[in-house]
């Protein structure tokens, strides 16, 4: 409820076109961000683009946040995601990125607002994510981590393609009951 | 598990696409509720949080700043407007708390005793005449050991005249004429009446004019400055209004 408030009060700077929101926005945010950039993207040159497209285009058009349909954090990291893997694809770093796909983040942050707000549904979504079968699990990693498309996920797994969008759906919806579970759904 | 999937797409299949941003979905409704759920879900999904380069801040400011400029300028005249209100309602407030201090001071003025001093401006006849036709200025005629009566006014804002003096109320080598007020709690000194005066002065009464109930004329040696009348009043007069 704190953090919708807020995401509110912060919607509204911008669309009032106060950058300090942004700037706010950005401390809060931009470690998550540029974490699944890099996560996505493999490349940390690529992620500080997609980290920097992300937020100029939540400036530059802020009424496309509508806090009624979801947090700010999910807005962004579907944007953050939407935008990597548009690179991934663009530039074709597939192979750069499987490369890099294991290499862990130097640095790690928490904000303590955000973990607080967000641990219950972290928790319940990371645990709904960790008793999912494998075989629903991965596809949705390869699909959302990877960047991949369902038929290089049933590629790589050697699966039908009708497989792997069955398997992810499931999976997807046992994600989406445990946030509904903890009540923080839109 | 199942792998059971007919081909089709339907709503939430459409909305699981998109929210894993796959590039070939198949048009068609989308169930717009599911994907935002998906996508808060996908939001918690564990990611290592990195702090980007230190100097991307300020590029994406920069760039944000350059694609659509900020309403500092709107926010200043907000904060300018609101600090003005504010100025505003301070200055109302320090006004308010002024007039009442001006008040209270009037209040203590009023009730405060008079106190009178000469004036060393030239008397005109105008001025006495104006005096004379001020609503509640209050007159009065001095009597006693003068050769000759004189007159005095004494408006409700404390200017006064004296006028019709005779030479024999001036002072002189040998003694002093001293104006004083009679008031309810006494006599208040007004001052010397300067041989320079000729027939008429000015004086000024401040404090609590009402409390002035007439004046009076004494002698007293040269160079001395009587806290008090000395036994030699030599003229006398009670205000009234006319």
């Amino acid at each position: 409820v704190i953090s919708a408030a807020r995401d509110h009060e912060l919607a509204a700077r911008l669309v009032a076109g106060d950058e300090s929101a942004l700037r706010e926005i950005y401390r809060a945010h931009s470690p998550a961000v540029y974490g699944l950039a890099v996560r996505v993207l493999g490349d940390e040159s690529l992620s500080e683009d997609v980290t920097q497209d992300v937020f100029v285009r939540l400036w530059e058009d802020p009424a496309r946040f509508d806090p009624a349909r979801g947090p700010l954090r999910a807005y962004l990291l579907a944007m953050t995601h939407s935008r990597a893997v548009e690179r991934v694809r663009a530039e074709e770093s597939l192979r750069r990125r499987h490369d890099t796909a294991s290499r862990q983040p130097a640095v790690t942050v928490d904000d303590p607002d955000r973990v607080v707000l967000a641990r219950d549904v972290e928790v319940a979504v990371r645990q709904a994510l960790a008793d999912l079968p494998d075989a629903q699990r991965v596809p949705i990693e390869m699909a959302y981590f990877g960047g991949l498309s369902y038929r290089q996920v049933a590629e790589a797994l050697d699966e039908p393609e009708g497989t792997v969008k069955y398997r992810i759906r499931m999976g997807m919806q046992k994600l989406r009951a445990a946030l509904r579970t903890v009540g923080v759904a839109p | 598990v199942s792998t059971f999937d007919n081909g089709s797409w339907d709503a939430e299949d459409r909305a699981i696409a998109h929210a894993l941003d796959q590039d070939a979905v198949p048009e068609g409704p989308v169930d717009d509720e599911a994907l935002d759920d998906y996508r808060a879900a996908l939001a918690h999904l564990p990611v290592d949080e990195v702090e980007p380069p230190g100097d991307l801040e300020e590029q994406v400011m920069l760039e944000a700043l350059r694609r659509r400029h900020a309403a500092a300028v709107t926010l200043r005249h907000v904060h300018d407007k609101r600090t003005r209100r504010r100025r505003i309602g301070l200055v109302a407030v320090a006004a308010a708390a002024a007039v009442v201090i001006v008040a209270l001071l009037a209040g203590r003025h009023a009730t405060s005793p008079p106190k009178g001093r000469i004036e060393t401006v030239a008397v005109q006849h105008a001025d006495i005449q104006r005096a004379l036709a001020q609503p509640g200025a209050r007159t009065g005629t001095l009597h006693g050991l003068l050769t000759s009566p004189v007159s005095v006014v004494l408006q409700r804002d404390g200017t006064g005249y004296l006028y019709g003096l005779p030479p024999s109320a001036q002072s002189n080598a040998l003694r002093t004429e001293w104006f004083w007020l009679d008031t309810a709690k006494g006599p208040v000194r007004v001052g010397a009446i300067p041989a320079s005066a000729r027939d008429a002065l000015a004086f000024h009464v401040s404090g609590d004019v009402d409390q002035v109930r007439g004046v009076f004329i004494t002698f007293e040696p040269p160079d001395v400055t009587p806290s008090s009348p000395g036994s030699s009043v030599v003229a006398r007069a009670s205000l009234s209004s006319h």
